[in-house]
């Protein structure tokens, strides 16, 4: 989707202390062939701090950043792919009460890790819908230090990490410009995700463990068993590139304009092989270096990234940088964001 | 390059690449690579990357079908048909 006057007025994160890999090898969390076949470097790790006291802080420091009072704004979309609390009780409740009011339209989004991409998406569809200027708090947040999942064997080649992004969207002047924002799937490798795992009862209620490696590894055995073969895993790689293609249209754009690239904190060779040189561009200009030492942070990576080359100032006014996700669905998720003037912050 | 030739040249870049180490799949031109699970998206997104790097072809997305990566064959004849018309 075209977002021509869409602006980002700021980014904002919360990141707890880290542990390193060679740390988790030693106490025996993490294999020691896994280290040195995905090179991550650490993880961060949130202890008992809760996801929505991460989100709150994040949301907080994009909001002091740019000036904004948080009850002017018209949409609060609370992203998680984890639990948050209370079953029943949703996580933008609690920003409601601490940050934006009542009066503020404010819905929880799931999409897996690439709720970011979707609620930046329905956000600025939101922000054009009625006279301006309008604004968007878009926030997500995570800790995966829990019972029922393992963040160091959940899934192949990345480990969960915890933390909180937050964007401030607005049809007001911003720093920097969302040109472009959009999603596609392969429903037909959705099975990927649940593997043979029954729909009902909810595997949370009967505590069950998410383990997606496993639910992968049953998938393609089904596949082969079936005789339906791993086409359907070559469809996401297809779609991928078809929906970069797209995006980078929409944006009025090409490759060649790409100054940085934020995919998921995967390991190298995932996303070097799978956007990188798919891309056809040198792993220079990804944020695998600083990626690899968080962890794959929910839905929180790429915003992650922008907040961090903002703020730093690796990403300056005229720089274009694309965003990429791929997370169960199979859902693929792109978006490219445009530096237009310094932002409001600094280190 | 001939569509053999560029079979020879797929051949032993999927075993050696894309081929699990404990399995005992030896590939030639016919392998049924969908069939055997051999082509996941990553592995995919290799194969594709090595064609472009090295084979210097590039596939556009919409050529990337069932029927025409159904085998290291078909594959090769997807390269030769592009590399023709690249040149053409």
């Amino acid at each position: 989707m075209r977002t021509p006057d869409i602006f980002i007025k700021a980014t904002g994160r919360f990141l707890p202390e880290t542990v390193s890999v060679e740390w988790a090898v030693e106490q025996g969390h993490y294999p020691a062939r896994d280290a040195e076949l995905h090179e991550l470097g650490g993880v961060a790790v949130a202890g008992d701090t809760p996801a929505p006291d991460m989100a709150l802080w994040a949301a907080q420091e994009a909001l002091k950043r740019c000036g904004h009072r948080p009850e002017d704004l018209d949409l609060l979309l609370y992203v998680n792919s984890w639990h948050q609390g209370p079953d029943g009780w949703q996580p933008q409740y609690y920003l409601q009460r601490l940050l934006v009011g009542g009066d503020v339209l404010s819905v929880n989004v799931q999409h897996g890790c690439n709720g970011m991409f979707s609620a930046m998406e329905l956000a600025a569809a939101h922000l054009q819908a009625g006279p301006g200027p309008r604004s968007a708090l878009v926030v997500a947040s995570d800790n995966f230090g829990t019972p029922l999942m393992n963040r160091w064997t959940m899934g192949a080649g990345y480990i969960a990490g915890d933390g909180a992004s937050a964007v401030v969207l607005t049809t007001d002047p911003g720093f920097a410009r969302l040109l472009a924002v959009g999603s596609v799937a392969v429903p037909d490798a959705e099975q990927m995700h649940r593997g043979s795992e029954p729909l009902f009862p909810p595997g949370p209620t009967i505590g069950r463990a998410v383990d997606f490696t496993a639910r992968n590894d049953s998938f393609r055995e089904q596949a082969l068993s079936q005789g339906m073969g791993t086409g359907v895993l070559m469809q996401v790689h297809q779609r991928t590139l078809e929906l970069v293609d797209r995006t980078l249209s929409e944006a009025g754009i090409t490759l060649g304009d790409v100054w940085r690239v934020a995919y998921m904190n995967f390991s190298r060779e995932i996303v070097e092989q799978r956007c990188m040189a798919a891309l056809g561009l040198p792993m220079s200009i990804s944020t695998w270096e600083f990626g690899r030492t968080l962890g794959h942070v929910g839905a929180s990576d790429q915003i992650v990234s922008l907040d961090e080359l903002v703020t730093t100032g690796e990403l300056r006014p005229g720089d274009h940088m694309l965003l990429l996700g791929m997370g169960p669905g199979v859902t693929l998720s792109c978006a490219v964001v445009k530096v237009v003037t310094p932002p409001p912050w600094s280190d | 390059m001939t569509a053999e030739e560029y079979a020879s040249k797929l051949v032993p870049f999927i075993q050696e690449n894309l081929v699990p180490k404990d399995s005992d799949v030896t590939v030639d031109e016919s392998t049924p690579l969908l069939e055997l699970g051999i082509l996941d998206s990553l592995k995919t997104a290799i194969l594709m990357n090595y064609i472009r790097n090295e084979l210097g072809v590039v596939i556009p997305p919409e050529q990337l079908s069932n029927s025409n990566f159904k085998s290291p064959g078909t594959i090769a004849a997807v390269i030769t048909d592009l590399a023709a018309s690249n040149a053409g």
